[in-house]
């Protein structure tokens, strides 16, 4: 395994601009991750992702801020691209560490809307970032948990105050550099009745690692989206935890599509009466990709609901992998929890594994999961042939079919459409296996 | 409660123990004690070294570090006792040869004299040595064996070595490693080619010595287009040092052969019960697990079919009823290795006061296990607020061609239909064991009649007082 020593963090990250007791939080940190194992296989959550972990250059420098910005009509293509026609309520773009762009609606602005990057949040109003940050995704998690919080260096805060409802979506774009090691760090908070839409990407190429800490206080309600299309060269590990109050909503995404090696752990903390979490996933592993998932409904609180839906398609030698937890504590009566997970291989080489989990401690409840891993259906398939489809676009057609039912539950329309054409261009790549002639 | 239920009720305790001297009895896990098994067996040199090492693996291989909390066995080891030999001059071969303390245990456990005539052979199992053993001369006959594991390594041998530690090496797991060193009693089953097995081989076991752990080893080989079914059921009288049983079930399936293991163990609250079952099956042949959890404290079980020829299939069906103070981690594989292979889990558990069960499952695809099908369902019913249940089932899949799905529900007794029932005057513990036997249908309807009949009365009892 790699090694990050303590020595590789403390000097890079001493010259970072911010408060005394973030500084002595990231200490701490450091210390934690100096002293915890890296997970290994034989940790239930890393059993099938522990060897690629391996592969992942922790060893590359640590990207850092380096005070690059970029005028609107400087935006890379990627992201102009993906903006066309998009109506948003707030824009950041990162370029490595930097914050290169940042946009909010001014009328936003006055009503005390907060739509910036994390470091400069801890400036400029640490009282909003210190009583929430590190209180979702703490260090203690475990060893990559403690080199997330020890060394981000980037990241988007959303603050939103209480009673703001804003329709149109946040936008962050974080691209990542090559030959380097990002770690990345997003913090948002919704007060009592708020309501809002926050998206995330992340391109480029590097090793990133992103942690997202989510806190919907009474009545909240958040859609929020991470999508990774990153090179195939690349790395992603992420860590979600979203804690829910009474009566709040989260609609969440996480899609994987690009990277070597990418792993998402999502959990959902239902701590109130009426909160209601709903995580779909998305992902489509191709060539040697190796994508990872990890959720979690932790019901704390009587009275919630929560819903997990991943789909994953396999290609080439591509591995998918799900695992998935719902955790009832003692106590959570009258919960709804439900889980499933659908698996789609397209070719020998391809592998699936998926690990839906229960652990209930209470009776009045309704708890049921489900996983499928099935072949592209070979009628279906003929049919399509016999009306005039090549054979790649017939499974083009049943690729995206399979899909639709989570692409069809993203509330943001635009964002369904173009990963329904980065799903595409997947599909109709060449095989790898063709290229090696077997 | 009526007053036949209370008959079966104090039965069930099993709470007696007889007054029979055991001739040897070896306490503590040594060499030493492992040699003293293999010379009071007479055994050849093989086995013995077999033995010792299976001991040194023991002591290697690291005690597992997930499912339930063994801490407590982990410190008693030394404690137990690894052999028990009673004061017999080998098995018995006719029902009036068997000592009378022995009859009158099997008379308590209520295995009626008339009905083992009927059955085709009973191997009883006391303590250790298998003292009644008898095989229906037709059985005999048709060339099948059925003898106790002992005379199985004595009288064929050659046979027996063939398949013996093949399916489950001492390296398999800790407790099958400490089983391979410690092993005593079991059966061992010959079906020859073609004959079929009309009647069900049934074997009763019992643990009768305080602090007492049972190694039994069976070995079943139902060889090509074979068919045979073999019951075990075990109990032991309650006491209250903890007990280990540590058991190693091999079967080989050959082509087209058909294979059913059934047990349902009620072993009492204070046993730990951790037992490796596998099966191979080739091309054509279908392996049946039927597997009940009623007892133990801690039951560590996931019975395995390796599906090794092209249109292997196996079914596993199980059922555990955990209650306070239990914990019953059970569960099934099923392994994929030929194309056309196909399987089935079925898995009901109940978890009644702070009882808790988990279901932990695996189902494996290769890449060459074209068209593979797998369906696993686990449901399970949660009787009381502070009642428990896990499932951690998992799916590693090499073949797109694979059709694997899995589904599980959690549910509690329902209201609703406990309300239903009362109102057409069925009373309420009555109404709840009504519902619960509905929901492990599925499983007792393959049970044979006497086990279902059994099952269901004790779910009676079960769910006496235990709602409203």
């Amino acid at each position: 395994m790699m090694t990050v020593s303590a020595l590789d963090l403390e000097t890079p990250l001493s010259a970072l601009d911010e408060p005394a007791w973030l500084k002595e939080e990231r200490e701490a940190a450091r210390a934690l991750f100096a002293r915890l194992p890296w997970p290994t296989a034989k940790d239930e959550s890393w059993r099938y992702a522990a060897g690629r972990l391996k592969s992942v250059p922790f060893d590359w420098p640590l990207a850092l801020p380096r005070g690059k910005t970029l005028q609107k009509e400087e935006l890379p293509e990627a992201v102009r691209e993906r903006l066309k026609g998009a109506e948003y309520a707030g824009l950041l773009v990162f370029l490595g560490a930097d914050l290169a762009y940042a946009e909010l609606d001014g009328d936003l602005k006055e009503k005390g809307v907060l739509f910036t990057g994390l470091l400069e949040a801890a400036r400029r109003h640490p009282e909003r970032v210190r009583e929430s940050l590190y209180r979702a995704v703490p260090a203690k998690d475990g060893k990559l948990p403690a080199l997330m919080a020890a060394a981000w260096t980037h990241g988007a805060f959303l603050y939103l105050p209480k009673g703001l409802e804003e329709p149109r979506p946040f936008f962050a774009f974080f691209l990542h550099e090559e030959g380097t090691l990002s770690v990345g760090r997003t913090l948002a908070v919704l007060e009592e009745g708020a309501r809002a839409s926050y998206v995330e990407e992340h391109l480029g190429e590097g090793a990133h690692l992103a942690a997202s800490e989510l806190f919907l206080r009474p009545a909240a309600h958040l859609v929020h989206a991470h999508v990774q299309t990153q090179g195939e060269k690349s790395y992603h590990l992420y860590r979600q935890r979203a804690l829910l109050e009474k009566d709040t909503g989260l609609r969440d995404l996480t899609v994987n599509l690009g990277a070597d090696f990418a792993r998402a752990e999502v959990g959902s903390e239902l701590l109130g009466p009426g909160a209601d979490s709903e995580m779909l996933g998305v992902y489509f592993a191709a060539g040697r990709q190796h994508h990872d998932h990890d959720t979690l409904q932790h019901h704390k609180s009587p009275q919630a609901r929560s819903d997990v839906y991943y789909k994953g398609v396999a290609k080439d030698e591509g591995t998918i992998v799900y695992q998935g937890l719902i955790r009832l504590e003692p106590g959570a009566q009258k919960t709804d929890a439900y889980q499933t997970n659908r698996n789609l291989l397209l070719n020998r080489g391809a592998r699936a594994e998926s690990v839906p989990k229960l652990e209930i401690a209470a009776n009045d409840v309704r708890c049921s999961h489900g996983s499928s891993i099935a072949p592209i259906d070979e009628e279906e398939l003929f049919y399509l042939r016999t009306r005039g489809f090549s054979k790649e676009s017939a499974e083009n057609l049943l690729v995206a079919a399979f899909l639709e039912d989570v692409l069809g539950r993203i509330p943001l329309k635009d964002l369904a459409d173009h990963l329904a054409r980065v799903i595409e261009e997947k599909v109709f790549r060449e095989p790898l296996l063709a290229e090696k002639g077997r | 409660m009526p007053e036949e239920l209370k008959h079966i009720a104090d039965d069930y305790r099993w709470d007696f123990k007889d007054e029979v001297e055991p001739e040897l009895a070896l306490k503590g896990l040594t060499p030493e004690t492992v040699k003293k098994i293999s010379e009071a067996k007479g055994e050849p040199a093989w086995m013995t070294e077999f033995r010792l090492k299976a001991l040194e693996i023991f002591y290697k291989l690291p005690w597992p570090s997930w499912g339930p909390d063994l801490s407590e066995l982990k410190e008693k080891l030394d404690e137990f006792y690894y052999y028990v030999k009673p004061p017999t001059g080998g098995p018995a071969k006719s029902w009036d040869e068997v000592p009378e303390e022995i009859k009158k245990t099997y008379e308590r456990l209520g295995i009626p004299e008339a009905e083992q005539k009927v059955l085709a052979g009973v191997g009883a199992q006391y303590d250790s040595e298998v003292v009644y053993h008898s095989v229906k001369e037709e059985l005999e006959r048709l060339g099948v064996i059925f003898v106790s594991i002992e005379e199985g390594l004595k009288e064929h041998e050659e046979l027996f070595r063939r398949y013996f530690a093949k399916l489950v090496p001492p390296t398999d797991n800790k407790f099958a490693a400490l089983n391979s060193a410690v092993w005593s009693g079991g059966s061992f089953v010959y079906v020859p080619p073609g004959v079929e097995v009309e009647v069900p081989l049934q074997a009763y076991f019992r643990v009768n010595t305080a602090g007492f752990g049972q190694f039994e080893r069976t070995l079943i080989i139902v060889d090509e287009g074979a068919k045979v079914h073999y019951i075990e059921g075990c109990t032991a009288p309650l006491y209250t040092t903890e007990a280990l049983h540590t058991g190693v079930i091999e079967i080989f399936v050959h082509k087209n052969a058909h294979s059913r293991y059934t047990t349902i163990q009620n072993w009492p609250t204070n046993m730990y019960n951790l037992v490796t079952q596998r099966a191979r099956v080739e091309e054509g042949g279908y392996q049946m697990w039927l597997d009940g959890n009623l007892g133990s404290k801690v039951t560590m079980k996931y019975p395995s079919s390796i599906l090794r020829g092209r249109g292997a299939r196996s079914e596993v069906l199980s059922i555990a009823f955990a209650k306070t103070g239990q914990h019953l981690d059970t569960g099934a594989k099923l392994i994929h290795l030929a194309p056309d292979t196909s399987g089935r889990i079925v898995s009901k558990s109940i978890s009644k006061g702070e009882g808790r069960s988990s279901y932990r499952g695996l189902v494996k695809v290769s890449p060459r296990a074209d068209r593979a099908k797998a369906n696993v369902e686990c449901d399970a019913l949660l009787i009381h607020p502070e009642s428990k249940t896990d499932t951690y089932p998992y799916m590693e899949i090499e073949n797109e061609t694979a059709q694997i799905g899995h589904e599980a529900t959690v549910s509690r007794l329902a209201d609703d239909q406990l309300f239903y029932l009362e109102t057409r005057g069925i009373p309420e513990d009555e109404a709840a064991a009504l519902i619960v036997r509905g929901f492990l249908e599925p499983v007792t309807k393959e049970l044979p009649l006497e086990f279902a009949v059994e099952l269901n009365r004790l779910i009676e009892l079960e769910m006496e007082g235990s709602v409203g």
